[in-house]
């Protein structure tokens, strides 16, 4: 079986020291650890089947045109090949349902294209006994194609200015007028290129038929959605279509999608009555699927000398396929980071010959706390006062468009509390005054925001004969650790050691999860399983009150404990026995409990799983400027040296706030490289970003303290 | 499931001996995970540029992706799968573990067979050299101070 099971061992505890290593917060070792270091952990495509054949895709070496000819002769004559898929060959599918679950229109769907629109389209695929025939096949396809000009990209001079997107328009007071008599103005341009999810392990599957049920193993990031798009292709009960993803090899927002790849092996496996696997190749990894957009922007902000903000201007533009749309919703962060009294935001799309783009990590609030917060430093630098101060008199006290009150905001301490542990008041204004030697220090502030998105997410707790408890759930752990802190969760919650805790998960045909993305699903799932365990765990003390049979019978308590697997009365009188001894006692084998987060009203029972109830799609909305303030707040210090003569950038220093635990480091680390790599890739003005001139050289590291730890670095 | 065009491989692999059937073109990468299922082994970029595949072949670490199984005959190989003895960990396995120097994991095994090359290279003096040495190793989670803190302990658990 493929399912993760791993029970919590010795070996691989957390330091006992801490106190409360089994709780929800606790250092408690990643329970998948020792499968990781050893390579016991088998990743989707590492099933390891009976009778397994292996396609390869054959892609467009054109941008834009058609597809008139496939010459498959020579393919099909090729040793080992079974089977060659080209737009004629390919079994009909069904149009899927999008994201949202908005219905499909009725018409069929081809993974395999005919009219081209981009470079590394899918256009045929070979199928063969081996891998290294399948690949030596699919190089004799001989693809003719009749080719029109292309665009490239967002520079394109065919380009044009695109498609107005009107949901995006955010506007109050008059924000031209405002700006135009301001008596401090800037106006900025700010470019980001196609960035690329790239995952450590690449997008593929294994498809196996057995008469109309489908098996997919296929790394995840959200099971039911997938399953749900396999169901809809191929005109499947929802049910019939099993999706496995023990581990994946990291997603960072591409791994939530079924994709055209998907389409093709599972066409080919029942093309062909084999189990088929397709694994993309590296460079497919970039044209496959879609990274984040390119995006444009042009920021203008109206201010009086003091730095008080008048008026802020914002066009932004992204680019989508020719045939697909996708919306990087570069206003979300502009809008809600800083108070003025005039705004407007307004975003188009460009169609370009791309593959459709697509979530990578903050679809959205990456480029727009980029174009803002690089623009308040403009402004910073143009009115002479620190970039810290600006932030601090341009506050947003409320959120500027609802006028309403946030839940928390706590930037200002943030910024506080990090100026202070950064040594922020050393730094100095003026362009190459902090200097090392021959190096060059810049230090830098920025905020960012992201929203509260939630979704619906249940789980099973069972409480076995043994004493022992599982988890069962089809949310995924990709290295965020949800196999760690749902084994805390029920470990807290029914009273056991994490050890004595299974986690299952990466199965769609355990209960249902939504998406691991938009930083959701740790909220979604602890939720998800303490209301299981805590149903369970009153299962259990109700036994123990009542049952007849039950050693605590006679004690005509109104309540019992559990604590370390055993239990007991709150005062300690009375019997003491594991929670093994009361089942055996009560004749029970096991208890078992449903916990969900969803809305009481809408609850589905996970019996009925003929068509995916609503409130399962994915929740995040269309729009994710929200309406009212659910946005998180985040604020960070860097500091960087470039050298005085060759401009080379080192990053140096930089101070993260985090909420959370041993495993929220490598996370906020991997993310705060993300953004600096951004910076590095963009504009020159964008280099400068995280690189405010000043000067002073990297304190030591500062010592990190719950439960808000501050996770600096030095390098 | 192969053509006459195979040739048998004999490969020496974490102390046992297999022999394999295979067509000339076979990479050691995909010998061991599609023939033999050691899938400890991870295939990242099939490029050699990503480090996911590092195994040893007659100690030394190699990209299993651009070494051919043929080429691997009569050598020995250790994988990730070999490197525990008796089932005691490794001790660079056991400072990943306990440095938490990963997330997906995907990249892991590659990681802790390049650090055991490393330490024994003598290349794993300071941060710097853990850095320059390991960068042949890619991990896109990002948790590079953890590996580097992994590595510098086990260096010192392996001196000691």
């Amino acid at each position: 079986m493929t399912v993760h099971n791993i029970r919590v061992g010795e070996s691989k505890r957390g330091d006992a020291s801490d106190g409360g290593v089994d709780a929800v917060g606790g250092r408690l070792s990643r329970v998948d650890g020792p499968a990781k270091i050893t390579g016991a952990a088998k990743y989707a495509v590492e099933q390891q089947l009976e009778g397994l054949a292996y396609a390869v895709l054959v892609e467009s070496t054109i941008a834009s045109g058609k597809v008139i000819a496939i010459d498959s002769k020579a393919a099909e004559a090729a040793p080992g090949v079974l089977k060659v898929l080209t737009p004629d060959t390919i079994i009909s599918l069904r149009t899927a349902s999008d994201w949202f679950g908005t219905p499909p229109p009725d018409k069929p769907y081809c993974p395999l294209a005919r009219d081209i629109t981009f470079s590394g389209q899918h256009v045929a695929a070979v199928v063969a006994e081996t891998f290294e025939q399948a690949v030596a096949a699919a190089a004799m396809v001989k693809v003719s194609y009749e080719e029109t000009p292309a665009i490239v990209d967002l520079s394109d001079g065919k380009a044009g200015d695109g498609i107005p997107v009107d949901a995006m328009t955010k506007e109050w007071g008059d924000a031209a007028a405002a700006f135009a008599s301001a008596p401090v103005r800037i106006c900025a341009a700010y470019n980001t290129p196609r960035e690329y999810q790239a995952p450590m392990e690449p997008h593929g599957l294994i498809a196996r038929w057995e008469g109309d049920h489908l098996t997919v193993w296929e790394p995840s990031q959200w099971l039911d959605g997938m399953a749900r798009t396999y169901a809809e292709w191929f005109g499947l009960p929802f049910e019939n279509v099993r999706l496995v993803s023990p581990y994946i090899g990291g997603g960072f927002g591409s791994k939530a999608l079924a994709l055209g790849h998907g389409a093709i092996a599972a066409s080919a496996a029942k093309m062909l009555g084999w189990p088929v696997r397709l694994v993309m190749t590296r460079p497919q990894t970039f044209t496959g699927y879609g990274g984040r957009a390119a995006t444009r922007q042009t920021v203008t902000i109206g201010a009086e000398h003091d730095g008080k903000i008048q008026s802020i201007v914002h066009r932004g533009v992204n680019e989508t396929s020719i045939e697909g749309m996708w919306v990087e919703p570069l206003g979300s962060v502009t809008s809600i980071m800083y108070a003025t009294p005039n705004f407007s935001s307004k975003q188009n799309v460009v169609r370009v010959n791309s593959v459709v783009p697509g979530a990578m990590r903050a679809p959205g609030e990456n480029p727009s706390a980029f174009g803002i917060e690089s623009a308040i430093d403009e402004l910073a630098y143009e009115v002479g006062i620190d970039p810290l101060e600006i932030r601090l008199r341009n506050y947003a006290e409320q959120d500027p468009h609802a006028k309403k009150a946030w839940s928390t905001r706590q930037l200002r301490e943030a910024f506080a509390v990090g100026a202070d542990r950064f040594g922020w008041a050393r730094r100095t204004p003026e362009p190459r005054s902090m200097r090392d030697g021959n190096q060059l220090i810049g230090w830098g502030v920025a905020a960012g925001t992201y929203p509260v998105r939630r979704a619906y997410g249940e789980a099973i707790v069972r409480i076995l004969a043994d004493g022992s408890v599982e988890v069962e759930s089809s949310s995924i752990d990709m290295g965020q650790g949800t196999y760690t802190i749902l084994a805390q969760t029920a470990a807290e919650t029914v009273g056991v050691s994490a050890d004595d805790v299974v986690v299952k998960l990466g199965d769609s045909h355990f209960p249902r999860a939504g998406v691991a993305g938009g930083s959701r699903l740790a909220g979604v799932m602890t939720g998800a399983v303490y209301k299981a365990a805590t149903s369970a765990l009153d299962q259990l003390i109700g036994l123990a009150i009542s049952d007849p049979r039950s050693p605590f019978n006679a004690l005509q308590a109104n309540t019992l404990v559990v604590a370390n697997g055993r239990i007991g009365s709150p005062r300690g009188e009375g019997p003491d026995v594991s929670i093994a001894e009361l089942l055996k006692s009560v004749g029970r084998d096991r208890i078992e409990a449903t916990g969900d987060t969803m809305p009481a009203i809408r609850a589905p029972r996970i019996a009925t799983r003929t068509t995916p109830p609503s409130p399962w799609r994915c929740r995040t909305p269309r729009a994710t400027i929200p309406a009212t303030p659910g946005a998180r707040i985040s604020s960070r210090c860097a500091s960087t040296r470039i050298s005085a003569r060759c401009g080379f950038r080192a990053w140096c220093r930089r101070w993260i706030r985090a909420v959370s635990t041993i495993r929220s480091w490598p996370k906020a680390s991997g993310r705060a490289a993300s953004s600096w790599a951004s910076a590095r890739r963009c504009s020159k003005k964008a280099s400068w970003t995280a690189a405010t001139a000043a000067s002073s050289t990297p304190t030591s590291p500062i010592t990190s303290s719950r439960p808000m730890p501050i996770f600096p670095t030095s390098r | 499931m192969t053509s006459k065009t195979t040739i048998p491989v004999h490969l020496d692999i974490n102390g046992r001996h297999h022999t394999l059937e295979l067509e000339p073109r076979v990479t050691l990468l995909d010998a061991l995970r599609d023939r033999l299922g050691l899938t400890g082994t991870k295939k990242g970029c099939d490029h050699g540029q990503c480090g996911a595949c590092t195994v040893h072949v007659d100690g030394e670490r190699v990209l299993a992706c651009l070494t051919l199984a043929a080429q691997a005959e009569g050598r020995t190989i250790t994988t990730i799968e070999g490197l525990a003895r008796e089932g005691e960990l490794h001790p660079v396995q056991a400072a990943f573990l306990e440095q938490d120097a990963f997330q997906c994991g995907y990249c892991t095994p590659g990681q802790i067979m390049s650090a055991v090359a490393c330490i024994r290279e003598g290349h794993a003096g300071s941060d710097e050299e853990i850095r320059e040495y390991m960068a042949g190793n890619l991990c896109r989670c990002g948790a590079y101070p953890h590996i580097v803190a992994a590595v510098r302990q086990a260096a010192l658990e392996v001196a000691s």
